[in-house]
């Protein structure tokens, strides 16, 4: 589809606001934006060439939520990720499904299972915990275990339970 | 005029997975519809995080039964795009044959439910009869109907044995021509055009911007399939086509589905034939630093897999996406201007739970309350189905008397 | 109850109940219905509502969102009622049992809410039709002696 190749049509159309990018696999690509250009790359990478959202993944890291959207075009089978940082304490970043609803359901989930603040969201409401699991509990953090809260069994499984044999 | 709203579900009689669909309908038309899921959230990442690079093949196939090649897949692909190195041949040939065996068994699968909804219970009958067949050669082949655990990083498990080889190129001369006699009854079948055609159509610029994928948005013209796109494994060394529709309605995705199987057969049948000899196994013993992602084409559509290593036995991050992810919020963009009787059709069609039907509370304005089930939603699906014959001239005794 | 298991022995109808499985016990319990193994000829029936049924099919880790339903469920069936916990899942976790979701095995979910209750467990992962058939036909069997305390 591009008459030269994708990383270097990357680099023009985002310029600077591209932070790092590397092509270590043949069809992978992997760019960093900082937090407030996500939206704009976003919408170049998905409506300008033409690419598929295929997920969002969040990683609990040092320096906040680590989130990498990734793209795939189905032509030049290229899958493009592109990476930005919710920064600690208050994990908040600009929402991509703004710009796209492809990406609502995957921010929604990523909002209650990490905590992410995502702004200007059209939809931010839980999608697949239980309704009565508490509000502050984020299992996918890596501080999860350790959340002790009161009324709340974090491995209900594991509590001594003498009636029930068939625990291993 | 009143509008009314629906809730669907979450249990429901006959298959799957609990989900809770909410319509709101005026009068028979459907107005909005929201889906709530999350009765089938096992922590399957979080879980991941804790196994060896080992387990995660295993824990990955408990995912979902109908899928439980595709995540494998696409797992140990993610797995070897960290290593750097490819399966060896034999064991390529091997995992592109289970995984189309289960295209054909999912499809079938689907089909059998497809035909149940609209009324056609001898096609959910015979639909399952066939599939069985292919349920046989798995088991010959792999040791298990479901769950098969032949994947690991690097190549598989199990060797194929020559006679199972042989049971299943057997087999396939028999799910073909049943495969074909389905193709007949869909495309020729009246009833079943005038119950499908225009139903639940998904535009393709709709399928774009839900990045839809697999038999949902093939049909609406989106040409894409992760097996041609990014070729690995026996792909791209068989001849095979990928199915691409204009329609975009629930008759264009039942066709792209039995095409699809008759490709699948296309792909068993040469890999069989080309085993080549040698060893199916690479040797992999500890996994590097790095990130890797691994995608495959489930029968529903893209599988995806993210994973991160450190360099220790364990995953530090592994993330799962299945195509329904995608596929389920097209409901915004078919169901609303659709029929009641439709949606249970429609929600068929994206093939991730048909009948979540059940207990379906209707509660107008008034506050009066009635109460449809299962059965009544069924029935007048059943109902529709009847009235289209009749109107063809085709009827003349009354459905109930033998069917219900 | 001797009324009552005695018209339960001759046909079992059964209600299939999915509490977060992965899907694979639930395509076997339906290869039940269809022409391979066909368990109608035993007079087992899925039946649409869990009202009508004698039998409840679970299968599962029951996750924290689905338990109040299935313990909901279990309460409306008409009793007796035999329970099936079917799978590995249903009878303690099998792989998912270290989940942070995870709210008790089918057992546990549905002996907080009937300490009596009648729960078969089929083993597998998936268990073969097979075997799921061989267990109700044991499920009769048990009726049998529980209709021979009752008199
Ligand atoms: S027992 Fe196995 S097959 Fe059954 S639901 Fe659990 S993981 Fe799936």
């Amino acid at each position: 589809m591009f008459d030269k190749p994708i990383i270097d049509v990357l680099k023009e159309k985002l310029g600077d606001r591209i932070k790092d990018i590397s092509q270590p696999r043949e069809r992978r690509i992997y760019l960093f934006v900082d937090g407030k250009d996500i939206q704009d790359a976003a919408r170049i990478i998905f409506f300008d060439m033409k690419s598929r959202l295929c997920t969002a993944t969040a990683i609990d890291t040092r320096l906040g939520v680590e989130i990498i959207y990734h793209f795939f075009i189905d032509e030049d089978g290229m899958m493009i990720n592109l990476k930005t940082v919710a920064p600690r304490p208050d994990l908040i970043i600009k929402s991509v499904a703004a710009v796209f609803v492809a990406a609502e359901w995957i921010e929604r989930e990523m909002a209650e299972l990490f905590g992410v603040t995502f702004e200007g969201h059209p939809d931010p409401r839980r999608l697949l915990l239980a309704d009565d699991f508490p509000k502050c509990i984020y299992p996918y953090r890596n501080d999860y275990p350790q959340s002790k809260i009161e009324g709340f069994e974090a491995f209900p499984i594991d509590s001594p339970d003498k009636d029930n044999t068939n625990d291993l | 005029m009143k509008e009314t709203i629906i809730p669907i579900g979450p249990f429901h009689p006959l298959l799957e997975e609990p989900e809770l669909f909410t319509l709101r309908v005026e009068g028979e038309t459907v107005i909005d519809v929201d889906v709530k899921i999350g009765w089938n959230h096992r922590g399957i990442e979080k879980l991941a995080q804790g196994l060896t690079w080992d387990q995660v093949p295993y824990l990955v196939e408990r995912i979902c039964g109908i899928c439980s090649t595709s995540h494998p897949y696409a797992c140990v692909l993610a797995m070897e795009e960290i290593l750097d190195i490819k399966a060896p041949l034999r064991a390529q040939y091997i995992r592109s044959t289970v995984g189309e065996l289960e295209r054909i068994h999912s499809h079938l699968l689907w089909l059998g439910l497809a035909g149940h909804f609209v009324g056609y219970n001898t096609v959910f009958m015979w639909a399952w009869k066939y599939r069985e067949f292919v349920l046989d050669s798995l088991e010959h082949l792999t040791g298990n109907r479901n769950h098969y655990a032949m994947f690991k990083a690097g190549g598989v498990r199990r060797d194929f044995s020559q006679k199972a080889m042989d049971f299943t190129m057997k087999s396939m001369d028999g799910v073909e021509k049943a495969l074909k006699m389905f193709l007949g009854v869909v495309s020729d079948d009246p009833v079943l055009k005038k119950r499908l055609v225009g139903v639940g159509i998904l535009t393709y610029e709709d399928a774009i911007l839900y990045s839809a994928t697999g038999p949902t948005s093939r049909p609406s013209g989106v040409d894409h399939d992760v097996r041609r796109d990014e070729p690995f494994d026996a792909y791209d060394k068989v001849d095979w086509d990928v199915v691409v529709l204009k329609e975009g309605d629930v008759f264009a995705k039942a066709a792209c589905r039995i095409l699809e199987c008759i490709e699948s057969v296309k792909i068993i049948r040469q890999c069989i034939e080309n085993m080549p000899e040698g060893e199916i196994d690479a040797g992999v013993t500890d996994i590097p630093p790095g990130e890797g992602c691994g995608h495959y084409e489930a029968p529903r559509g893209e599988v995806f897999h993210y994973m991160r290593s450190d360099g220790t036995g364990y995953p530090i991050r592994h993330k799962i996406r299945a195509p329904t992810f995608n596929n389920l919020p097209t409901f915004k963009a078919t169901c609303p201007g659709a029929h009641i009787a439709d949606v249970a059709l429609i929600t068929a069609a994206i093939d991730p739970c048909y009948c979540c039907t059940e207990r379906v509370g209707v509660v107008d304005n008034t506050g009066n309350k009635s109460v449809l089930t299962q059965d009544d939603l069924t029935k007048l699906s059943i109902d529709r189905t009847f009235a289209i014959r009749r109107d063809l001239g085709k009827l003349t005794w009354d459905p109930y008397s033998k069917l219900i | 109850m001797p009324l009552g298991l005695s018209s339960l022995k001759k046909s079992i109808w059964i209600y299939h109940m999915a509490c977060s499985p992965c899907n694979n016990c639930d395509i076997e319990i339906l290869d039940l219905l269809t022409p391979r193994f066909d368990v109608e000829r035993f007079g087992v029936v899925l039946v649409g509502s869990v009202r009508h049924a004698d039998a409840l099919l679970c299968t599962g880790m029951v996750n924290r969102q689905i338990k109040p339903r299935l313990q909901e469920a279990y309460l409306q069936a008409s009793k007796p009622c035999i329970v099936l916990a079917i799978g590995s899942c249903a009878i303690n976790g099998n792989i998912f049992r270290k989940s942070y979701n995870m709210a008790g095995p089918v057992d546990r979910a549905i002996k907080e809410v009937d300490p009596n209750a009648i729960i078969v467990y089929v083993p597998g992962c998936p268990p073969k039709p097979e075997a799921m058939i061989s267990s109700v036909v044991k499920a009769i069997g048990f009726l049998d002696t529980l209709k021979a305390k009752a008199k």
